[in-house]
């Protein structure tokens, strides 16, 4: 009796293992330290932003009262909405500036260079990355200022006969500030998903005697899509979550993330700061959710 | 001893051991000379450096740990629940307010070195030293004493300066008003601070000259709801029209735009105008006017934190490094290389032809160069250039010689006479904060 007890047990026992195991699967088991690290350092976060973002504020206090004024202000204020407008559009702007400096890169690299010339090459527009994103930024003042190299080399040949002063502290300076910064993000990706084409597909192309153009047109710029859409959400995250380059190159136009900086550092205000943020965060997510509706970035995932 | 069991002996002996303990050690918490542990103090680079850190050293043999934070970090992190964890904190009088609840007053009586006979009365008598600020002397009562009797520093000075207009020679003639910055013929060659609680005076000094805002000289540190409105329209208008080549929100940045000669005039602090110099671009801080454009005076303090400061036994080590320190004979010589100056100024016998245990004063040419307005008694070939730090300052008597540099804004009383401004955070911070987006945005 006491061994078919213990044999039942043991069956029964195993039972419910096979039954758990089936409803919970080693999938979600192994993913199980990845969803807590996300719960821990992001959505708990993301929480208590939340939290504070309904709160009262007076004299570089939070008070625990709950309001919706910093909401209220975020959508209503006409300054909050024109940075969020000007933010966005540099943004976008960035983001096809860097996409048609990057695609050609991207394009040589993967079929003019051998597949080790090709990375190591990739690996080069890393090196700026070895020193602070301050040191990058502020590097452009001997360059694009007025005593800098391009006006120094444009007064030399007589081009010009005074410093062109919106070479720094302008759009165009803002701009090339991100684009220096963000590049690699958008050459890797478009990369990856050029070196994932089969060349028989552009053999078969120029077989049906289709010209270089037209190859590109069907078969290439397709196929690169999943890379140029991550490259794109990559640059435009980056972009506008981005303080150092508009503090230093811009000419004091402020960005999101600058109002959401002056908000804490000058007055501590946390539900002010914490709306901004979220609101933000808001924006990102429509922007990549739009994005990856359009393209279907799993191909990338299965080269 | 009846009713006594051997449980309640123990227990009442253990209780009366405990308490006598405690008594030798100074049970109230107050803590006695050489504090249990490392005096933490917190403040600004200019504020707090650690020469001075290695100067309480040296002279009561025990430490201080110095991290270096801006104001709204500090604040933050006082606020914040870590004022159990700091000894003491510096900041400058635009922050000390926030503050007041985790400062522990300070009573001059502790302070050996404290006597009204040599402390400017800029700080013992406000009221009447700086009276055409009129009402404005009141805040600076308000933000320095805890008490109505003067008795007790809510906020021990250590530091001061009259910030002004800096620009450099070569492309500005002269400049003495805050107007200089809002000036077409320097269309898109200025730089101007993100900082509302310091652009806005400025402008509203220049509004109040120029009949732009109603308002008047002893309530303009503490501006309306209506004048911070008029300040930042016109701010606006400002930057609209291409006025500023730029902002600059940290103080590096004021120091590149200047440096470089993107800029060329702007509301710089005096330690920017004195590193754009060791950049080699001359920069002259400006002899404000006076009345309404006058000087933006300000000052910064060593206050012990409450209850940091006690719990932690170092309230006596906070004191001593404010009292023994900042109001010897080596900080004067120590922060004028920075342009600021020190409250015991008066005290020439120590501060200027003395030394005491942190070392030596000033020197007779350096003190008359820094608070009398002397000149130096060797040439200087480029004024503009010319850096306190690096020039060899004689011990001896001395004349002043024709091509001698002079300081820039004059003698220290006159700095004084023609402050206009006193650096609070005012009343309407709220609105001034929410409102200064506007600014930002344009």
């Amino acid at each position: 009796m006491t061994a078919n007890n213990d044999a039942d047990e043991v069956a029964g026992t195993s039972g419910l293992k096979h039954r758990l195991s089936q409803r919970i699967g080693e999938p979600e088991l192994l993913s199980l330290p990845t969803v807590l690290w996300f719960g821990v350092f992001l959505i708990l976060p993301l929480a208590v932003i939340g939290v504070y973002s309904f709160m009262s504020y007076s004299n570089f206090n939070v008070i625990f009262e709950v309001t919706l004024d910093p909401w209220v202000r975020a959508f209503t204020s006409d300054t909050v909405q024109s940075v969020f407008v000007r933010t966005l559009m540099v943004g976008l702007l960035v983001t096809a500036l860097t996409l048609v400096f990057a695609y050609p890169l991207a394009y040589f690299l993967r079929f003019y260079t051998g597949e080790i010339a090709g990375i190591i090459l990739l690996l080069f527009l890393v090196i700026p990355f070895w020193t602070s994103e301050l040191i990058r930024t502020l590097g452009w003042f001997p360059v694009l200022g007025r005593s800098g190299a391009i006006n120094w080399f444009l007064m030399s040949v007589g081009i010009v006969d005074e410093p062109i002063r919106w070479l720094i502290f302008s759009l165009f300076s803002q701009v090339v500030g991100y684009l220096q910064n963000f590049l690699v993000f958008m050459v890797a990706p478009i990369y990856i998903s050029l070196s994932q084409i089969d060349e028989d597909l552009l053999d078969a192309s120029e077989t049906l005697r289709a010209d270089s153009l037209a190859t590109f047109r069907n078969v290439t710029w397709p196929l690169s899509l999943p890379g140029v859409a991550i490259g794109c959400m990559f640059t435009f995250v980056l972009a506008i979550g981005n303080l150092t380059i508009p503090q230093f190159l811009s000419a004091g136009d402020a960005t999101v993330t600058m109002l959401i900086y002056q908000e804490v550092q000058r007055g501590l205000h946390y539900p002010n700061a914490s709306a901004l943020s979220l609101l933000l965060l808001a924006v990102i997510f429509v922007f990549v959710f739009g994005l990856f509706r359009v393209v279907d970035i799993s191909e990338i995932a299965q080269g | 001893m009846a009713g006594v069991n051997r449980r309640h002996f123990v227990k009442g002996a253990s209780a009366a051991a405990a308490a006598g303990l405690a008594g030798c050690l100074g049970g109230d918490g107050d803590g006695g000379d050489g504090g249990s542990e490392t005096v933490q103090w917190i403040g600004p680079a200019w504020a707090a450096r650690d020469e001075q850190g290695a100067k309480y050293q040296e002279i009561t043999g025990g430490e201080v740990n110095i991290t270096t934070a801006t104001i709204p970090t500090v604040q933050q992190r006082l606020l914040g629940g870590e004022n159990s964890e700091i000894d003491a904190y510096s900041v400058e009088t635009s922050g000390s307010g926030a503050l007041r609840d985790v400062t522990i007053p300070t009573p001059t009586a502790d302070l050996d070195n404290w006597d009204e006979d040599v402390i400017s009365d800029a700080f013992t008598n406000p009221g009447e030293r700086l009276s055409h600020l009129d009402e404005q002397t009141e805040t600076i009562n308000d933000l320095l004493w805890a008490d109505e009797e003067q008795t007790e520093l809510q906020f021990p000075p250590h530091a001061y300066n009259f910030d002004a207009v800096g620009y450099n020679p070569k492309f500005v003639d002269d400049a003495s008003l805050w107007s200089s910055l809002f000036d077409e013929q320097y269309e898109g060659q200025v730089t101007i601070g993100e900082t509302a609680a310091i652009t806005i005076p400025e402008a509203l000094m220049h509004m109040l000259d120029n009949d732009m805002v109603d308002g008047s000289i002893g309530q303009i540190n503490n501006p309306t709801e209506d004048q911070l409105d008029a300040a930042i329209d016109f701010l606006i208008e400002q930057k609209e029209a291409g006025q500023f080549r730029t902002t600059w929100s940290a103080y590096g940045e004021s120091v590149t735009q200047m440096g470089s000669e993107e800029a060329v005039i702007g509301d710089v602090w005096q330690p920017a105008a004195m590193d754009i110099r060791r950049e080699g671009t001359p920069v002259t801080y400006a002899t404000m006017e006076g009345g309404i454009q006058g000087y933006r005076y300000w000052f910064g303090g060593i206050a012990p934190v409450d209850p940091g400061a006690r719990e932690r036994g170092n309230l006596e080590n906070v004191k001593s490094l404010y009292d023994d320190v900042h109001l010897g004979a080596w900080y004067p010589n120590f922060v004028q290389g920075w342009g600021y100056s020190v409250p015991h100024y008066e005290n020439e016998e120590l501060v200027r032809d003395g030394s005491d245990e942190t070392g030596e004063g000033m020197g007779p040419e350096y003190y008359d160069w820094a608070y009398r307005g002397e000149g130096t008694y060797q040439e200087v070939d480029e004024p503009a250039l010319f850096d306190p730090q690096q020039y060899d300052w004689s011990d001896e008597e001395g004349d002043p010689v024709d091509g001698g540099s002079n300081r820039d804004s004059g003698p220290i009383e006159e700095r004084f006479d023609r402050i206009g401004f006193f650096q609070i955070w005012p009343d309407a911070a709220d609105y001034m904060q929410d409102s200064w987006s506007d600014f930002l945005a344009a």
